[in-house]
């Protein structure tokens, strides 16, 4: 059995790629670290059904991904108490670099997308995930991993030629 | 729209992710030598991924907030209900302004609601779970008597979900007396025989809107949730693998109904 103290190391090794993650997948760094908060202490409070050795970012993205569809079906179903930070709005702080436009009109291109194409599109570019890794993340067969990837990546072109033709 | 992916597609993606074997590598970069719309669209599926790979790639040497790490502070697996219960003691001795501090800082997540409905959730699934006799009040093929009943009683409108897609058949439900006041419980029964309970009671101390929440209450898998007015339990043995998803079912269908009200 892996001491508390590994453990908590261990998790928070994938606290900055969590938090990465959420804020990319979420667009407002407010909820995005709203996400990684419940995300890990989800994970703390079930930490016993974590098979220690077995891959331990594969397991916390995976109760990010659970947290993320119910905040997202709350938003669709409950609009109100959720407009306040919506993941819906982008965030608007133009906290990117001069000269980075490409990577503004790329995080709208990604915005437009729908969350499904948007998570997988993550989890394959920059976590590098195999797609076998992201089917169990996602709770999907593989199939279903490549065609989102297809339309993420499909869509994502079509909206950046739009954008620099 | 068409799910399966032509196998030209597949490898097109499989190739700029590295997840070809050899020969199929070989195959698809003969394809891309004489195919100039295939490798413009590799090139931009690659420039897309170095883009993505920048995208608030910064967070990544930030300091984390402290508030993440304190969660990982407290023990792993929570805290014997015994001692909350001595700690609740202090703080009715202690009383007010402190009593705040006490609380805040020792039950930053479970509030004493959360625990009742734990607690509750938890042991109406160890005393209904093995009954065979008289598990139910109300048999399961009556299932809008039992919604009508249990709405009036609770004087909240109480969803019994349907959980026929996961394996498990509405055995029934009953009326429980509950800290909170009248409590309904719905039991639910696979083919191999386990059993699981929803319990739902009314939200009496407002506590906020939630999404279900795990906790292992001594062996019994509990998700709880604040939903509608309502307090909300799945309780089932900690072996059965798609809680998870069952959970959420249940989550969706008591939430559904009431979103015009």
């Amino acid at each position: 059995m892996t001491d508390t103290d590994d453990l908590e190391a261990l998790i928070v090794e994938q606290i900055p790629r969590l938090r990465r993650y959420a804020r990319t997948l979420t667009r407002s760094s407010e909820l995005a670290d709203d996400l990684v908060q419940d995300c890990l202490e989800r994970a703390w409070s079930r930490m016993h059904r974590w098979e220690p050795g077995s891959d331990l970012r594969a397991w916390l993205f995976t109760i990010m991904h659970n947290l993320y569809v119910n905040q997202v079906r709350d938003s669709m179903r409950r609009p109100e108490p959720f407009t306040a930070d919506s993941p819906a709005i982008a965030d608007p702080t133009g906290e990117f670099e001069p000269g980075l436009t490409g990577l503004r009109d790329l995080e709208a291109g990604l915005a437009a997308l729908p969350p499904d194409y948007r998570e997988v599109l993550l989890l394959v570019c920059v976590e590098e995930m195999s797609y076998r890794q992201i089917a169990e993340v996602l709770g999907v067969p593989i199939g279903t991993v490549m065609s989102r990837l297809h339309r993420g990546r499909e869509r994502l072109r079509q909206w950046l030629d739009g954008k620099t033709s | 729209m068409n799910e399966q992916l032509a196998a030209q597609e597949r490898e097109l993606h499989a190739y700029v992710d590295g997840e070809l074997d050899p020969e199929t590598m070989a195959h698809v970069e003969a394809r891309l030598a004489r195919d100039p719309e295939a490798r413009q669209r590799v090139a931009d599926y690659r420039l897309q991924r170095d883009m993505l790979q920048d995208l608030h790639r910064g967070l990544l040497d930030k300091p984390i907030p402290p508030q993440m790490t304190r969660i990982l502070r407290r023990s792993p697996r929570r805290v014997s209900t015994r001692f909350w219960q001595a700690a609740a003691g202090i703080v009715l001795v202690l009383g007010g302004a402190f009593a705040g501090w006490l609380g805040g800082e020792l039950h930053h997540e479970a509030s004493e609601a959360v625990e009742y409905l734990v607690e509750d959730t938890a042991s109406a699934y160890r005393v209904y779970g093995p009954e065979v006799k008289h598990a139910v009040e109300v048999d399961g093929a009556n299932r809008d008597h039992l919604q009508t009943w249990l709405s009036k009683r609770l004087e909240q409108p109480v969803q019994i979900p349907n959980l026929d897609t996961h394996g498990y058949r509405l055995l029934g439900g009953r009326l429980l007396a509950t800290t909170a006041g009248p409590g309904a419980l719905s039991l639910y029964e696979a083919q191999d025989g386990r059993r699981l309970v929803v319990y739902q009671c009314r939200n009496t101390n407002d506590e906020r809107p939630s999404r279900p929440l795990y906790q292992d209450e001594d062996g019994v898998a509990v998700y709880y949730w604040f939903q509608n007015g309502l307090a909300l339990g799945v309780a089932g043995a900690s072996a059965i693998t798609d809680l998870d998803a069952i959970t959420e079912s249940v989550y969706r269908q008591t939430g559904v109904r009431l979103t015009g009200s």
